[in-house]
């Protein structure tokens, strides 16, 4: 054994030897060179795109492939190589790509919720924003931190067959006496989309001690424990026994089969409000909420910094978000129930909600980063 | 054809030491044995000569040619050596057939088809198993396992043949058949034989010379029947004969060339001659006389020069007769050929021939008084 | 040649040469260090990496380390998991729940496993033959399919959902059945009985029944000759089940993920699985506190036995044994042990295949029926579209990516076990063969989980080794490849695989081998025409119960997994989790039927014993 222990004490050094390769600092340079930072016309792009002849695109979702399918028909002669990744896996797998210096991919297309790309990866020069005046003009300051694509977001769900419309108005009616083990919520410690709006919810702790107020009738009254009202909603809805389900599809599951007398209601991606269409009784309605339904998920791309193809990267992302005047076919396939859009040109799916009418928080990346840890811990610490 | 020589072989395992500086020389054509009780070293000697276990130390050489040095790590692979070894399990190579198991060692020594052939089948008739030749081990019985395995230690015609063994396995019929066969075997073919037992008997029937083993060291070589008449020492005597030697304890006095024990079986006075060079000069010291059950002569009517002993008990056994003796609280054996009765505490006369006894030192126990050799 | 044929005076340069061409020349030298150089590589580095990790400070919590800057040293992950607020919730009481749950299931299912034993191998119980098939037979099925069983029969109106089969049937199961300690226990204990039923079995077998026959001249009576006489002598093999089972039930993953984290219960494995996706340092040091728990349970055992090789099956040929007669209490016992069968064994599998045949999960009518989740085209309207199993692309790609896991991982492991068992069994007296055997059983102690997520931290990334300014690629970045998971699955069963392959080259005695020695075969030779064909069969049995471990494994591999190299087990714990329940169920039943199938083959052909390398 004493042996074993010296071999391992030996190859943690040998192991401390060993250093990661770390870029240098030129990757503004290189955003300058490449006419990140340039609003070039669509066709002159298209020119020097076909110059380069290929694209490869990492994306999260499936419905990228329809995008270049229909760019590969708006402009020919652009191979463009779409790599659908989980989103779990798809931040690692560039990293490490590119830690390894072999930069294959051109587009990086996730979903942002807590400020990991804003400051680890933008933060670093890894990925760049391209947000021409032509295309995000009318788009809200808030959103451009990152090149927005669209947005999700998480919304308390209903069943259909027993409650006409959604139940509740608060997220103080979920730490009622009633709703004790009848909601569905995932586990914030391993989820950010669920610990993100509980980060909001203690940035924003004086809104939720006004809405308590509301609810109850009398101003909240805070426990040693309870360092704001965000935080005291965090401790209450955790002793109400809430379900934790293992992922947004059971969360639907469990609020929307068929046939229940009590169902619980669920916090889930709005888009999948589709799966009313597979059986699953299920609604959205939040409208009513008071103060905020959360914050939203925001869908950005990014182009890689020293990428092969940054031109064909600049045109497919102007393409993507429908062109100049939105209606293009790029963002045709984005179109869903369930899913937003940040430029006000770009069409709405029909009986889609105006985002106007949900009530949200604006994101505030660098509070979630910087915070979202603490509230995690608070949440472990009082999960039973 | 091979005459091999080991000097000086030390073997450890860990700390602990099992060879002890043995020297032993087998002349080219002997048939050596290695006796000696379990764990005395006698096997892992003769892994040593085969290869199969390294020496810490110590020079083996084989007609003259250095197959080991210990000192230098040097230790020739066991096929270069030219010998071949039979188990003590035989270690037959069960998933091949009989005339497979022999002919393995011919292949891999790329010999042709027809000469593999030839050899198999004359290694198989020499042991009398030729018609098994296409069974598998497991279809024989334990006698014609043992038979294949010597087989295929002899189809190569090596120039040293070890045997480790090899009849412990069989029942006592098969065993004193296998005896003779091979004995047989080593006078037909005239290779030297080295063979590891701890059956006194199988060693002084067959071998030329036994070298005789204690606890990881040679007590002493010598042929067959110079063992069994001067073992060198206590231990040797206890270890060799069935019955055991008798061992009576008594007092010595060496002066003047002449050494005169007293015991219970009297006073006798043995001259130079029968002196050996572990005998004292001059002094007095306690001996213990050594005598094998079939010298004494039991006479039931008093005799001149005889002794009076009582009878403890008889044991006839058909062709031999045991009877246990008392002399004045000294227990010991002896042997007559045939049917005798004696009765519990009958009176008997003992004589027993002086030039037959050995004498060894109580304190060393190295043997002080040759006992006269020849046909007795 | 360094030796002329004369006799030297003695050269110190002669022995160092002859040294050297020893060591390089010894065939047994050039495996062992092979295989060290592989095991450190594959198995020390990683763990040190991983104890590395607990203790360096990364760049996503420098949030939280104010003032710390990346890669330095830091006690922050310990201090976090053992003495911060988070502490009880993380740590301690998970801790309590595993602790808990491990020793109610070792419990249980010992004593399961040993009356079963006792009766198969000590009385006249009729119907023993398909008793011995049927008994082994929960094993096959891996334990979180059992608990998606218990789900679909237990589930009540707690959690919300499609109704389980008792609540359809108007009966509402309490929530201390239908969640939770209890239920997670139960679900074990009817899975790890296999393990005390085989080690049990196998020493009651070896012990001669003239030992109690013994104890019945001398008068003793037969509950006395029981626990006097039998128990004691089968004391060995019941702790060696303990172990087993005990740091099994620690490190299982896939049934308290399924029966606990919905109501909040956590267990050690859950909360592992749940931190070390957020913060690797704090989730290693888990880990490596479930390592050193496996530590001293197996510490302790050995103490109990006095003996190190406290954990192997007690072999042996078996001795006359005289069978007890049950008498009146046969056909209770049968009635008991068929009902015991059909809970175990027939009930998951049936609810699991039925539920394959409903449209909609939790209408159990027969207008409900459909055979659209095993042949049924795509319908955007049924499970988000997903087409059956048997129309559906993705679901061939699994059944080949498993194939092919299943088939390189197998035969690679059990080449190296009996490599490794070759080493153990022809070195068991040399340093060397101890350390490699030492080595080889680390894996053993790390839970599977955190042997996944060790490999994930191991290489995540390429590692570069800088000397003299080179920088030469030791590890490469394995991460989402196919590589890692044969490789983690590999060295994970490596344990098991050596295990087997020594106890198969101990059967080969080392003389049968000297003997192809002296007859001038080379070391290649040797292993070729004598040593391989010897140990074939062992070869082959070591190979299918690899082979049938492997295909159900979900614990190992599901950090590790990316969708494009998704096995079947993992395919039917997505499709659980997505609330997608009938395909989830179909992918188990087809992947049980895989797994029976090759034991079949594996029993049939090559006589395999699963308890073989426990």
């Amino acid at each position: 054994m004493k042996k074993l222990l010296a071999i391992l004490m030996v190859l943690m050094l040998v192991l401390s030897a060993c250093s990661l390769a770390f870029a240098g600092e030129k990757e503004d340079k290189w955003a300058e060179d490449n006419g990140l930072n340039l609003d070039e016309p669509m066709d002159e792009l298209y020119e020097k795109a076909k110059a380069e002849g290929k694209l490869v695109i990492y994306t999260i979702s499936s419905r990228t492939q329809k995008v270049a399918n229909a760019f590969n028909e708006a402009y020919p002669g652009i191979e463009v190589e779409v790599h659908d990744i989980s989103s779990g896996t798809l931040k690692d797998q560039f990293v490490t790509e590119y830690n390894g210096g072999r930069h294959n991919a051109d587009i990086i297309h996730s979903k942002e919720q807590v400020g990991e790309y804003t400051f680890e990866i933008f933060g670093k020069g890894m990925l760049h924003n391209y947000e021409p005046a032509s295309i995000f003009g009318n788009v809200p300051e808030s959103y451009l931190t990152l090149t927005p694509l669209m947005l999700e977001l998480n919304l308390w769900f209903y069943n259909t067959e027993v409650y006409d419309a959604c139940p509740i108005t608060s997220w103080w009616d979920l730490t009622k006496e009633e709703w004790r083990g009848k909601v569905v919520y995932q586990d914030a410690a391993k989820n950010d989309a669920y610990c993100a709006p509980l980060t909001a919810m203690v940035q924003h702790a004086d809104e939720m001690a006004a809405d308590y107020e509301r609810v109850f009738g009398e101003p909240i009254k805070l426990a040693a424990d309870e360092p704001n009202a965000g935080y005291a909603f965090i401790k209450r809805f955790l002793a109400n026994n809430p379900i934790m389900a293992s992922g947004s599809d059971e969360v639907i599951e469990l609020v929307g089969a068929k046939g229940q007398e009590k169902p619980p209601v669920g916090y889930s991606s709005s888009v999948k409000l589709r799966k009313a269409a597979d059986g699953y009784a299920i609604n959205y309605g939040p409208e009513k909420m008071s103060v905020s339904n959360g914050i939203p998920a925001l869908n950005f791309v990014g182009i890689a910094n020293e990428c092969e193809h940054p031109n064909a990267a600049k045109l497919f992302i102007k393409f993507w978000l429908g062109g100049e005047d939105g209606k293009g076919a790029g963002y045709a396939p984005l179109v869903s129930l369930g899913s937003w859009s940040v430029r006000p040109e770009n069409p709405n799916a029909e009986g889609n909600l105006d985002l106007n009418d949900i009530p949200l928080w604006e994101i505030d990346f660098d509070y979630i980063y910087n915070n979202i840890e603490d509230v995690r811990d608070y949440w472990i610490a009082h999960r039973n | 054809m091979s005459r091999i020589e080991l000097k000086n072989i030390n073997k450890y395992y860990g700390s602990n030491r099992v060879l002890k500086d043995v020297n032993l020389t087998i002349e080219d054509g002997e048939f050596m044995t290695l006796l000696g009780p379990s764990g005395c070293g006698k096997t892992t000697t003769l892994r040593v000569i085969a290869g199969l276990e390294k020496p810490q130390s110590g020079i083996i050489t084989m007609d003259g040619r250095v197959i080991v040095n210990g000192e230098e790590l040097f230790f020739e692979s066991p096929a270069k050596r030219g010998l071949n070894l039979v188990f003590q399990s035989y270690a037959l190579w069960p998933h091949m057939t009989v005339f497979d198991n022999v002919a393995f060692g011919l292949k891999v020594a790329k010999k042709s088809k027809q000469e593999i052939n030839t050899l198999v089948h004359s290694a198989l008739e020499r042991m009398q198993i030729d018609k098994y030749a296409e069974r598998y081990p497991s279809e024989l019985s334990g006698g014609q396992q043992q038979r294949v395995a010597i087989a295929r230690a002899i189809a190569g015609s090596p120039n040293l043949l070890l045997l480790d063994e090899p009849l412990s396995n069989l029942d006592a019929k098969l065993r004193i058949d296998m005896r003779s066969e091979l004995k047989r075997l080593h006078q037909e073919m005239g290779t030297t034989v080295i063979y590891v037992t701890h059956d006194q008997v199988e060693a002084l029937t067959m071998s030329t010379r036994i070298a005789i083993f204690f606890e990881g060291a040679i007590e002493q070589v010598a042929p067959p029947m110079e063992l069994y008449q001067n073992p060198a020492s206590l231990r040797v005597a206890e270890f060799i004969g069935n019955p055991r030697i008798n061992l009576i304890d008594g007092d010595a006095k060496v002066e003047n060339g002449c050494m005169t024990v007293t015991s219970a079986l009297g006073t006798m006075v043995f001259d130079k001659e029968q002196f050996t060079d572990a005998t004292p000069a001059s002094s007095a010291f306690s001996c213990r006389v050594g005598f094998r059950p079939e010298q004494i002569h039991i006479s039931r009517t008093e005799k001149p020069g005889a002794i009076k002993a009582r009878v403890y008990s008889g044991m006839p056994a058909g062709s031999e007769t045991l009877i246990q003796l008392v002399i004045g609280g000294h227990n010991f054996l002896g042997k007559q050929v045939g049917i005798r009765h004696y009765r519990a505490d009958e009176e008997v006369w003992l004589t027993l021939d002086q030039r037959l006894v050995n004498v060894f030192d109580s304190g060393s126990g190295a043997l002080i008084k040759l006992a006269d050799t020849g046909e007795f | 040649m360094t030796q002329t044929a004369l006799e030297q005076p003695f050269s110190r340069k002669r022995r160092f040469k002859n040294r050297l061409r020893n060591t390089f020349t010894n065939p047994y030298n050039i495996i062992t260090l092979i295989a060290l150089i592989l095991l450190v590589y594959l198995i020390v580095v990683p763990l040190g990496e991983m104890i590395k990790t607990t203790l360096t400070l990364a760049a996503s919590d420098l949030r939280r380390v104010k003032g710390g800057t990346e890669g330095e040293f830091t006690l922050y992950y310990w201090t976090r998991l053992l003495f911060s607020d988070v502490s009880r919730n993380l740590f301690w009481i998970p801790l309590k729940n595993s602790l808990i749950i491990a020793l109610t299931t070792s419990m249980v299912s010992i004593t399961i496993g040993a009356l079963v034993a006792w009766l198969m191998v000590r009385t006249d119980l009729p119907g023993k033959n398909f008793f011995s098939l049927a008994i082994i037979i929960p094993y096959m099925l891996p334990s979180w399919c059992k608990s998606m069983a218990w789900l679909t029969v237990f589930r009540n109106e707690t959690i919300g959902g499609a109704a389980g089969f008792l609540s359809y049937l108007g009966i509402q199961s309490p929530d201390w059945l239908a969640y939770g300690p209890v239920a997670i226990i139960i679900v074990l204990s009817i899975h790890y009985y296999a393990y005390a039923y085989l080690l049990v079995s196998a020493a009651l077998r070896s012990v001669n029944s003239e030992l109690e026959e013994m104890g019945e001249i001398i008068g003793a009576g037969k509950t006395l000759i029981l626990r006097r006489i039998t128990f004691p002598l089968v004391l060995p093999a019941i702790l060696s089940s303990f172990i087993l089972t005990f740091s099994k039930s620690m490190g299982t993953f896939g049934v308290p993920s399924f029966l606990g984290l919905k109501v909040n219960y956590y267990t050690i494995s859950t909360s592992l699985y749940s931190t070390i996706q957020r913060q690797k340092g704090t989730g290693f040091a888990i880990s490596l506190v479930l390592i050193l728990l496996a530590s001293i349970n197996i510490f302790i055992n050995q103490k109990l036995i006095g003996s190190r090789k406290s954990y192997a099956t007690i072999g042996g040929k078996g001795g006359r044994s005289t069978l007890l007669p049950l008498g009146k209490w046969k056909w209770p016992i049968v009635a008991l042990l068929i009902l015991f069968l059909l809970v175990a064994v027939v009930l998951p599998l049936v609810i699991l295949l039925y539920q394959t045949f409903m449209l909609r999960a939790g209408d159990y009518g027969l207008s409900n029926f459909t055979l659209h989740y095993w042949i049924g085209d795509a319908d955007p309207n049924i499970a988000d579209g997903l087409p059956g199993v048997f129309k559906y692309d993705q679901f061939w790609m699994y059944v080949k990516n498993t194939l092919m896991l299943v088939g390189f991982t197998s035969i690679i492991a059990t080449v190296c076990g009996q490599m490794l068992g070759y080493i153990n069994s022809r070195g068991r007296q040399l340093r060397s063969g101890k350390l490699v055997e030492q080595l080889v059983f680390i894996p053993y102690l790390i839970p599977s989980i955190a042997f996944g997520s060790m490999y994930l931290a191991m290489f995540m990334n390429t590692r570069y080794l800088n000397i003299f300014g080179l920088s030469i690629p030791v590890v490469p970045s394995l991460y989402g490849t196919f590589t890692i998971l044969v490789l983690v699955s590999i060295v994970k069963h490596l344990p098991f695989a050596s295990r087997a392959g020594t106890s198969n080259m101990l059967q080969i005695s080392t003389e049968l081998e000297e003997a192809g020695q002296l007859a001038g075969a080379n070391f290649v030779t040797r292993f070729a025409r004598i040593v391989f064909p010897l140990a074939k069969n062992g070869f082959m049995s070591g190979l299918m119960l690899i082979l049938i471990s492997i295909m159900k494994e979900l614990d190992l591999i599901v950090i590790l997994m990316s969708p494009s190299q998704a096995t079947l087990p993992y395919m039917a714990y997505t499709y659980s989790n997505s609330g997608f329940q009938q395909p989830a169920s179909a992918v188990s039943i087809v992947m049980f039927v895989m797994v029976f199938f090759f034991y079949w083959i594996a029993n049939k052909f090559f006589h395999a014993d699963i308890a073989g390398g426990m």
